[in-house]
């Protein structure tokens, strides 16, 4: 689904993503794990479309598209899903309206029929009862006011309206208590089918005793480092960074 | 322009000559403003010594609701002194231009205790020429009235004064839009707010060649509050002033102030917010926010808070924001699926309507949504 090759990017000509290579399948999840500033979220808002990064060596192919080719929006409708580490607040647009018009501009790309306000409000009954979304949270403006964890949860409940095949999240279990974290993780979980796929970028291990990766990638200073199952994570859980980044050098 | 000879040529009710006469010797004795003069440092006017106005009546088309009293000034002369006793003596040139040259305008009266359920609608057009209307709006006690200026010009000059007076414990809300393009509109509205009274003004501003407004709230009764709303949109070559008085002069009065610009092309505008909180005026809340959306980099804000204040129990807030559309709340939107045009209709739609939605009526709200959204593509299409 999404095969990246020797990617290369940063900002004004310094260099965050120091040659990444990632292969990920339908029906996978990947967990990309790395210290701070090690260039996760790099990585994930490069794959979502920031122009703000510049790609200066590498590939990325998603679906046999050359995905760099693709502005943010095309990649959206293209079927891939960023769930942002800081959602952005936007006052004075209803979430509703917002994710309306994004799943419309999303179904007019697949030729698909829009949806009109009522047959939208059925549509997301059940997936906000998934994400335990109360309705006075989607008539009130995008993220305005929400708490962190009512950031997250919308940000989930974007996705699991929108239907990606290739979500990215971007630490999406911080600032999340335990609760919250349990209620994000099985909505997550609840969404994973065989033909999509899931990259789970996160500083702890703990949202994957949940969402349960397949791959564990380590990510130190723009590369990775080592890959490996569910129990890399455990044993960066129990050694730190430092040690299995040691270890790769 | 000849003013001298314009106003030896005016005429209108008899019984206003005498003021038409006082204001005019003290408005050809003081003249234009200059720019050195700092209230009109931005906005220059001296266009009006090279370019002839021909004087014209405007066109006033009245939708009157039950409960409201509308007489042409030129009926209600008696009943109209109260407003205009200190005319001649005001400091702002165009109100003394306006009031020397004092023929068309209307007296608006809602009497004691009467709650107008429908808007008076006022529609005043200027096609070519220049036109100054006048309105006197006098509110009774415990009254309430939705009061909506339009104005409409071609390519003309309006100078329109509007004065309200409310009395105790009445609520009214004002509409002043303004839709032009090529023409020039310098407007005057003065508010004087009784004990415990609530006035809501919105001013919005959709273009014009030349635009000013003038605000001035007097809050002379304890326990009134004044809400003053604004947004304007300009783009091209087009220049909008928004000057902006709030005297709070008895304790207990409280002032809001929203404001916000979206500006395109090369357009300049102003917005200067004086409140003026008197040393008797304790307890005093006001606050003041200016808020403006640049679409290009040629286009130019002058804001300026002017807060004066001689008592020393209150609470004075302001603060002004210049920016450009959010590259994060942008790149947000396209990351959901919407396109670039779409994503930036959006956050510019949205920030309009945090002032738009203030408007209670809900008619009324959904005519001015509609007008931004009608204007916002053009200007949008400009600045890409």
């Amino acid at each position: 689904m999404l095969e990246i090759r020797g990617l290369e990017a940063g900002v004004k000509g310094k260099n965050i993503l120091n040659g990444i290579d990632l292969m990920v399948n339908a029906g996978e999840v990947h967990a990309i794990m790395g210290p701070n500033g090690s260039g996760k979220s790099t990585l994930a808002q490069v794959i979502a479309g920031r122009e703000q990064f510049e790609v200066s060596a590498g590939s990325v192919t998603y679906d046999g598209r050359d995905l760099l080719e693709l502005a943010p929006e095309e990649r959206a409708c293209a079927g891939i899903f960023l769930a942002f580490q800081y959602p952005i607040e936007i006052p004075g647009v209803s979430n509703t309206y917002f994710l309306r018009s994004a799943l419309n501009s999303q179904r007019r790309a697949r030729g698909e029929q829009e949806l009109d306000a009522f047959e939208f409000l059925d549509f997301i009954q059940d997936r906000m009862a998934l994400l335990n979304l109360h309705e006075e949270l989607l008539n009130r403006p995008v993220n305005e006011g929400f708490s962190g964890g009512e950031k997250k949860r919308n940000e989930i409940f974007q996705m699991a309206v929108l239907e990606p095949k290739l979500a990215v999240l971007d630490e999406t279990d911080s600032g999340l208590d335990i609760d919250a974290l349990r209620v994000v993780a099985s909505g997550i979980n609840s969404l994973r089918r065989d033909d999509n796929a899931t990259i789970v970028v996160t500083h702890y291990q703990r949202l994957l005793n949940y969402v349960v990766p397949d791959f564990v990638h380590i990510l130190v200073d723009g590369c990775i480092v080592r890959s490996g199952d569910r129990q890399l994570a455990l044993d960066l859980e129990e050694q730190g960074y430092d040690r299995i980044a040691a270890k790769a050098a | 322009m000849d003013w001298r000879a314009l106003l030896a040529a005016a005429d209108g009710p008899p019984g206003l000559a005498a003021l038409r006469k006082a204001a005019g010797a003290r408005f050809l004795e003081r003249g234009l403003p200059s720019p050195r003069n700092e209230g009109w440092r931005y906005t220059d006017t001296r266009f009006f010594a090279k370019q002839e106005f021909e004087l014209r009546r405007p066109a006033i088309e009245i939708d009157a609701p039950v409960g409201v009293r509308v007489r042409p000034l030129g009926e209600a002369v008696d009943a109209a002194q109260p407003f205009l006793a200190d005319e001649a003596e005001q400091g702002h040139p165009f109100r003394l231009l306006n009031s020397a040259l004092l023929r068309d305008g209307l007296l608006v009266e809602v009497a004691d205790g009467v709650t107008v359920e429908e808007p008076l609608h006022l529609t005043i057009t200027t096609d070519r020429g220049i036109a100054l209307p006048r309105l006197l709006v006098e509110v009774g006690e415990n009254a309430r009235l939705t009061l909506v200026e339009r104005y409409r010009a071609g390519e003309g000059a309006s100078l329109p004064v509007t004065q309200l007076a409310v009395g105790a414990g009445s609520r009214v809300e004002h509409l002043r839009v303004h839709h032009g393009r090529d023409d020039v509109h310098i407007g005057y509205v003065e508010v004087r707010q009784q004990r415990d009274s609530l006035v809501t003004s919105h001013t919005l501003t959709f273009g014009g060649r030349l635009v000013r407004n003038d605000l001035a709230f007097h809050l002379i009764g304890s326990g009134a509050e004044a809400r003053l709303n604004g947004l304007y949109l300009a783009d091209g070559e087009q220049h909008v002033d928004n000057h902006t008085t709030v005297e709070h002069a008895v304790p207990h009065c409280d002032s809001h102030e929203t404001y916000r610009g979206i500006l395109g092309g090369k357009a300049s505008a102003v917005f200067n917010g004086r409140v003026h909180v008197h040393p008797d005026a304790q307890r005093t809340d006001a606050q003041q926010s200016n808020q403006n959306l640049l679409l290009t980099d040629d286009a130019i804000i002058h804001t300026k808070p002017e807060l004066e204040i001689y008592a020393d129990d209150v609470k004075c807030t302001h603060g002004a924001t210049v920016g450009q559309l959010d590259r994060e709340a942008l790149f947000y939107l396209r990351s959901r699926g919407l396109a670039h045009d779409e994503a930036r209709r959006m956050l510019v739609d949205s920030f309009a309507a945090e002032i738009v939605r203030r408007i209670s009526d809900e008619r009324l709200r959904d005519e001015l949504t509609q007008a931004v959204v009608a204007r916002l593509p053009g200007m949008l299409a400009e600045a890409a």
